[in-house]
């Protein structure tokens, strides 16, 4: 088994420093590398454990593995509130850019969740950079995602009487409007939230990346990928991408109220990723 | 699988029940009663009862009654079916 080593470090963006966590195998023949995009809010927090994990089982396969904090998230410059998609997008710029710097040849994107529509989008932006497209449980609607998200405050509403009756469709509304909103203690900018609402994968092209993994997990008996992911896995087919899809069965632990792991995923993503050598 | 059992198993899931806990009946409190029962579980839950069976709960029907038991969640879920 091969040594790593794992460095916190800040790398500069346009806004501030960006609070990294870079896992390197302990040889320095490596050439390619990952960035991590995390996923959003609570979701990032409770995935935390499992994607030290998979960064390390990267290193084994002889990966670099730069794990950001996006503008305004944990311990990255900024303030939450006033964390923009644009500026998020160019905090993948800038991780690719400081890799670049690193001297490695090949960036590849591994997004989970709502980073994984991130780094979709930023591939459909920015037509050159990236080799390979890892997704964790991909986000694929940004408004469907969003309205889920905004539910919390509802569910919140629900368990406290003494408050009011909200709707998400009001607090969406509020956002388009330009205000905007706390949920579950995150202060949603609209600059944020707008651009997320119009994002579909199914309009990006991707046709620009060499291979997109993609991986979810399920607790059914018959592992079945949700509906979205199995449509658009199609499509990325038909439009020539070459994609592979595997669904796990595990925990979903990014939501799960204790910290949970799934082993299967990892030792599942690290046979994908080294068949490609 | 019963719709009943599928309930379980989402419950089981998304709030990490193990042991006792995991021993679910019609008549086992939710809301309340489990301090993992939490906004966040509720949508998780929710999201995750809409993605298995491909309905869609509407806000106004996000209400402290459904989730007062498993029987009453299951009710529910019974009757978007």
């Amino acid at each position: 088994m091969l040594g790593h080593k794992t460095t916190p470090l800040f790398i500069p963006s346009e806004l501030g420093a960006l609070f990294c966590m870079y896992f390197s195998p302990s040889s320095n023949s490596n050439t390619e590398c990952i960035v991590h995009i995390p996923a959003f809010a609570e979701e990032m927090n409770k995935s935390r454990h499992m994607v030290a994990m998979q960064a390390r089982a990267f290193t084994e396969q002889g990966y670099s593995v730069l794990v950001i904090d996006l503008w305004g998230t944990g311990d990255s410059q900024g303030d939450f509130s006033e964390a923009t998609w644009d500026i998020w997008l160019s905090n993948v710029t800038s991780a690719v850019n400081w890799l670049q710097q690193q001297g490695y040849k090949s960036v590849n994107l591994w997004g989970l969740r709502a980073g994984a529509l991130l780094a979709i989008d930023f591939i459909n932006k920015n037509s050159c950079c990236i080799d390979k497209l890892i997704c964790w449980q991909p986000v694929l609607n940004g408004e469907q995602f969003l309205m889920q998200f905004l539910r919390l405050r509802v569910a919140a509403a629900m368990m406290d009487k003494t408050t009011s009756r909200e709707k998400t469709s009001d607090l969406k509304d509020q956002l388009l409007n330009g205000n905007s909103v706390e949920v579950a203690g995150y202060s949603l900018n609209p600059e944020l939230v707008i651009p997320i609402l119009s994002i579909k994968a199914k309009q990006m092209n991707l046709n620009n990346v060499n291979l997109c993994q993609v991986f979810e997990l399920s607790d059914e008996e018959e592992l079945e990928g949700n509906h979205i992911t199995t449509q658009w896995i199609k499509q990325l087919t038909e439009l020539g991408v070459n994609v592979s899809f595997d669904v796990i069965n595990g925990h979903p632990f990014w939501v799960t109220q204790e910290i949970s792991e799934s082993t299967r995923l990892i030792k599942l993503c690290s046979q994908r990723i080294a068949e490609c050598h | 699988m019963s719709v009943s059992i599928e309930v379980k198993g989402v419950l089981i899931s998304v709030l990490q029940l193990k042991g006792d806990n995991a021993i679910l009946k019609g008549d086992t409190p939710l809301l309340g009663a489990f301090p993992e029962f939490d906004s966040m579980a509720v949508v998780s839950i929710l999201t995750a009862l809409e993605d298995k069976y491909g309905f869609y709960v509407d806000d106004d029907e996000i209400d402290g009654q459904i989730f007062e038991t498993v029987g009453s969640l299951t009710e529910f879920v019974k009757g978007k079916l």
